[in-house]
């Protein structure tokens, strides 16, 4: 048996019972001493078997290894991309609050709970949530209430209820609150019709009052004789009808039926753009098995890598068209693609303690090829980012090709964009794109869209002595 | 049994619990009842149609 003293992940110092840490690329879990009676309940009682064959829990095998105070090391099923509450629609967060009451509930039924209820414990393989962290249950004390209760309350229902309530783009208000939306915030931005909503009256309203009540107040809550599992149960189903209950429906987009009705291409020009992005693909299959679809909207596109067995993750900035594309998945249960809400201008920075809790999305493993269609016009005028800056930002991001569409300036879209900014973008030209990319990429092949201005480029990355 | 925990479960969320306990329950049944309700008379309707 070999022994290594690893550190901690440094965005694994709460719990220090059962840490992650990550050697040659890989995360293990290890479970100390301390947290060896839970473990074995989880293991002896059937729940661990039970949520793993239920697909709710990660599995994982027990390593003949030793680190420092270690009882058991642990080597989960790797999650190919670690994404954050923070990037998720409202569907998938929705799906993740289920996963995690459903966890608790069979939890209970086998004399365990969770002690933390955190949307960081949930991961996603494809477009299927997975619980991640086999080191939450804890043994069940009867008489006591949920100790997680406000947690799951501030971690997803405060930013359910917000985004079906309020707005949908309120998910990003859980990137500044990382321990979750407080919940007298969250009550002041809700409409008052929130409240008629008894789950939400109850769960989000009155506790908001509840824990304004008890703050700063030296008051211990260990256990009362009148409370029993039973009602524990009652809340975590109450809960759970509540989740249940909210829906992001009503709220239209820009973007989220661009291909079903605002269809830019003709049947033809559709057609083509699938076959040529199709037979690229085909030809790099070995060496190309990570894409991201960079402005993905609904997937349309990210279906033909995902088809070639490809992990992709597809990026929208629209939270409407990133749901209907998580919706789609599910339905058809496709599993390569995991759907997004990335702002291209502003993705995902590092936070959390120290900033090292959490990763930016480019710390995240970069993928071998990135998708770019019908994007980069959007980034030239609407954003003002110049060509040059936008072929240097791919080149740093991808590890070997971009596919990517040039979108002329007469083309409809271009037009619309330019409307009342006549004049201003001169040099936004097929000429001026192809020399801006070829500083950092070789163009290995193209294809004009018959019956449109737009045409498709695959690039392949210049390696450094080339640039 | 005292557990140890490392997060604060904060005292007004574990009082609210031990308030809403019973109540939860209630509402619980007469949601589902609801619900089954529901999905009764529209299943009548759509057979009717």
């Amino acid at each position: 048996m070999r022994s290594l003293t690893i550190n901690p992940h440094s965005g694994s110092y709460k719990d220090p019972d059962a840490f992650v840490i990550v050697k040659d690329d890989q995360c293990f879990r290890v479970i100390t001493q301390n947290y060896s009676r839970q473990y074995t309940h989880l293991m002896e009682s059937g729940l661990y078997k039970e949520l793993v064959s239920h697909d709710l829990l990660i599995p994982h095998t027990e390593e003949d290894l030793i680190i420092s105070n270690s009882f058991k090391v642990l080597l989960p099923q790797q999650v190919p991309f670690i994404s954050y509450p923070y990037e998720w629609s409202f569907s998938e967060l929705k799906d993740a609050a289920l996963l995690t009451l459903d966890i608790q509930l069979k939890a209970l039924e086998h004399g365990m709970t969770l002690k933390d209820a955190s949307a960081f414990n949930v991961q996603f393989l494809g477009a299927d949530p997975v619980f991640i962290d086999t080191g939450s249950f804890e043994l069940l004390d009867k008489s006591r209430p949920w100790v997680a209760y406000g947690q799951f309350c501030r971690h997803f229902l405060a930013p359910l209820a917000l985004m079906s309530y309020t707005d949908l783009r309120l998910n990003t208000l859980l990137s500044v609150n990382l321990d979750g939306i407080p919940l007298d915030l969250c009550v002041k931005l809700l409409p008052y019709r929130s409240k008629f909503n008894l789950g939400l009256f109850t769960h989000l309203h009155l506790h908001a009052k509840a824990v304004k009540r008890f703050e700063g107040k030296n008051k211990e809550v260990r256990s009362a004789q009148r409370f029993t599992v039973n009602h524990l149960i009652n809340i975590i189903r109450h809960l759970r009808l509540t989740v249940e209950s909210l829906g992001s429906s009503g709220q239209k987009t820009v973007w989220d039926d661009y291909y079903s009705h605002n269809n830019n291409y003709s049947e033809k020009a559709f057609q083509a753009k699938s076959e040529w992005i199709s037979s690229q693909l085909e030809k790099r299959k070995t060496v190309v098995s990570s894409v991201w679809d960079m402005g993905a909207n609904d997937g349309t596109f990210s279906r033909i890598p995902a088809s070639k067995g490809m992990h992709v993750i597809a990026m929208d900035i629209d939270s409407n068209a990133v749901d209907v594309n998580y919706l789609r998945l599910k339905k058809d249960q496709e599993k390569h693609i995991l759907p997004l809400v990335i702002d291209l201008a502003n993705p995902s920075t590092a936070n959390g303690w120290n900033t090292q809790e959490r990763e930016s999305l480019f710390q995240r493993p970069a993928p071998d090829l990135i998708l770019a269609l019908a994007l980069v016009h959007h980034l030239v005028i609407g954003l003002n980012v110049p060509l040059q800056n936008i072929a240097s930002f791919f080149a740093q991001h991808t590890r070997t090709y971009l596919l990517i569409e040039f979108v002329a300036p007469d083309d409809s879209q271009v037009k619309k964009l330019l409307l009342n900014r006549k004049g201003q973008f001169g040099d936004y030209t097929m000429t001026a794109f192809r020399l801006a990319f070829e500083q950092y990429f070789v163009l290995e092949d193209q294809h004009h869209l018959p019956e449109t201005q737009r045409t498709l480029f695959l690039f392949r990355k210049k390696v450094n002595d080339q640039v | 049994m005292s557990v140890l925990l490392y997060i604060d479960p904060g005292s007004g969320s574990l009082f609210f619990q031990l308030l809403i306990a019973g109540v939860a329950g209630a509402a619980f049944t007469l949601k589902s009842q609801f619900r089954f309700v529901k999905f009764w008379i529209k299943n009548k309707l759509t057979k009717e149609k």
